[in-house]
């Protein structure tokens, strides 16, 4: 089983697939991991020739040396440093075909952990070097873009952890690496985070002084800095606000619209793409004893992650509790 | 000797200095010379080989003496050094076990070159820690497949390269000036 997805070993296919139409769509493929941090360490090599290498920007080396940031001879797919450990996701929706999972999570050798998910538009992508038992998901299971589908590791050929991320497409009746930046495939290109924000404003950045048993409506917009477009209209996925430190607390100022005491509200518009602006607006009502209080919120997408609340701008409503005239 | 992810290393016996620019010929030659006259020493004492080579490669870095330089004028040493080759800082990371490998000679961007065996993350979690340990800081990391890059800074301002390879069951290390 694990034979089929040696790395390497179908180099010389690549340069069968023609690099094809960039289409892009605005659902399509995005980073394979959550950390925006993360930069690529080497890309696909686009030239089949041994010693003749050719990037995403077709960048031409005549040489067998490592070019880091963008290529080395005879790579198939795109490798991101990542520490042993790190949560991998998948770049869109699929399902997984195969995987493993039994190898050292640093053993070296000929075969590695992997998973291997196929997607509706006939690519399919592999997740490669993953550690020892770090798969989270199950062969026929379908996966959501952005869902957290195993951990990173360092099993099979690998020189420090690393994830090996490869996109492949069916020609001529083989599966041949496909440069996803070349491509045009991600929503973004160059690829970007499934999901992350960015602080942007709020109807009142400073205190909210509610009288107690009354409610106000606040409201805060963030950037999507994500690779996946934000909708609200769909159930798994969709982006919401909850309750933050702890992550889904139950909220002593949850107000009547709010759909769980954890969640003050869905995102207002129906569809956010990348670099648009997303405004959530939900009611805050005080019922505690007059007195100061803060609240954290964070954004989730609906049953697959949690933003990185710092990324986002550590956001928090400083509350103050004031008696109300009919106490 | 310390020991960095289960592999001790050894350093040039002689008083460390980091960020030794590229330098010329004679302190080379006398290098050379220290690197022949340990082997044979390890040798007679017993070492194992690749031990002798490691501490080889290490003393190639060291400062030579004058009496060295005259005994054995320009001729490239053991691992290929042309007289433009930048050295080997003196201090600089080697693993105990390391064995010295040749430089092409018509590369001068290569430093020094050896052999470990080992394959995979340990030779490169040992260079994440032992550079930094050693005085460089690491200003890129590029892991990969059978591969792997580590950019460190040398000298205030200057970065060299270190490249792992997989060849053969074993990791070739690679020290080389910077390179695009």
């Amino acid at each position: 089983m694990i034979g089929r997805i040696l790395i390497g070993a179908s180099v010389a296919l690549v340069f069968a697939i023609g690099w094809a139409s960039p289409a892009r769509a605005a659902d399509d493929y995005t980073l394979p991991f959550y950390d925006p941090s993360v930069s690529l360490s080497y890309g696909v090599d686009r030239d089949g020739r041994a010693c003749h290498q050719r990037d995403w920007a077709n960048t031409l080396w005549n040489d067998c040396s490592l070019h880091y940031g963008r290529v080395y001879d005879g790579h198939t797919g795109m490798d991101y440093p990542m520490a042993l450990g790190s949560p991998v996701a998948a770049a869109r929706d699929g399902t997984v075909v195969d995987l493993f999972e039994g190898y050292g999570t640093t053993q070296f050798g000929t075969y590695g952990n992997f998973v291997l998910v196929a997607h509706a538009d006939g690519r399919r992508t592999l997740y490669y070097h993953l550690a020892y038992h770090g798969v989270r998901v199950a062969v026929g299971q379908a996966v959501s873009a952005g869902q957290w589908i195993a951990s990173s590791g360092c099993s099979g050929q690998c020189y420090g952890a690393h994830l090996h991320w490869e996109m492949q497409a069916r020609s001529g009746g083989a599966w041949v690496p496909v440069d996803p930046i070349y491509a045009g495939l991600f929503t973004t290109n160059p690829g970007r985070v499934p999901f992350l924000a960015a602080y942007r404003r709020e109807s009142n950045s400073g205190t909210e002084v509610i009288r107690r048993y009354t409610t106000i409506t606040h409201w805060v917009e963030f950037v999507n800095r994500g690779g996946r477009t934000w909708r609200s209209d769909v159930s798994k996925g969709r982006i919401m606000l909850g309750t933050w430190n702890p992550a889904g607390h139950a909220s002593a100022f949850a107000a009547w619209d709010w759909p769980y005491n954890w969640v003050p509200t869905v995102m207002d518009q129906r569809s956010v793409p990348p670099d648009g602006v997303a405004r959530f607006t939900f009611g805050l009502r005080a019922t505690k004893p007059p007195g100061g209080y803060s609240e954290a919120y964070n954004l989730f997408a609906n049953s697959l992650r949690w933003f990185d609340w710092s990324r986002l701008g550590s956001f928090y409503v400083p509350i103050v509790v004031k008696t109300n005239q009919t106490e | 000797m310390s020991t960095i992810h289960g592999w001790s290393t050894r350093q040039s016996p002689m008083v460390g200095r980091r960020g030794t620019r590229p330098t010329t010929a004679a302190p080379l030659v006398g290098g050379m010379v220290s690197m022949v006259v340990l082997l044979s020493a390890c040798g007679a004492q017993g070492y194992g080989t690749a031990a002798a080579t490691a501490a080889a490669t290490a003393a190639a870095t060291a400062t030579p003496s004058p009496a060295a330089v005259e005994s054995h004028g320009t001729d490239p040493g053991p691992t290929g050094a042309t007289d433009e080759r930048p050295r080997l800082p003196t201090g600089f990371p080697v693993p105990s076990g390391a064995i010295s490998e040749p430089l092409p000679p018509d590369d001068p961007t290569l430093v020094a070159r050896w052999m470990l065996d080992a394959v995979g993350s340990g030779p490169y979690d040992y260079y994440l820690e032992a550079l930094p340990a050693a005085g460089y800081a690491v200003v890129g990391r590029y892991p990969a497949d059978q591969a792997a890059l580590v950019r460190f800074e040398v000298s205030p301002g200057t970065v060299w390269q270190l490249v792992l390879e997989h060849l053969e069951g074993r990791t070739r290390v690679t020290v080389q000036t910077d390179r695009p």
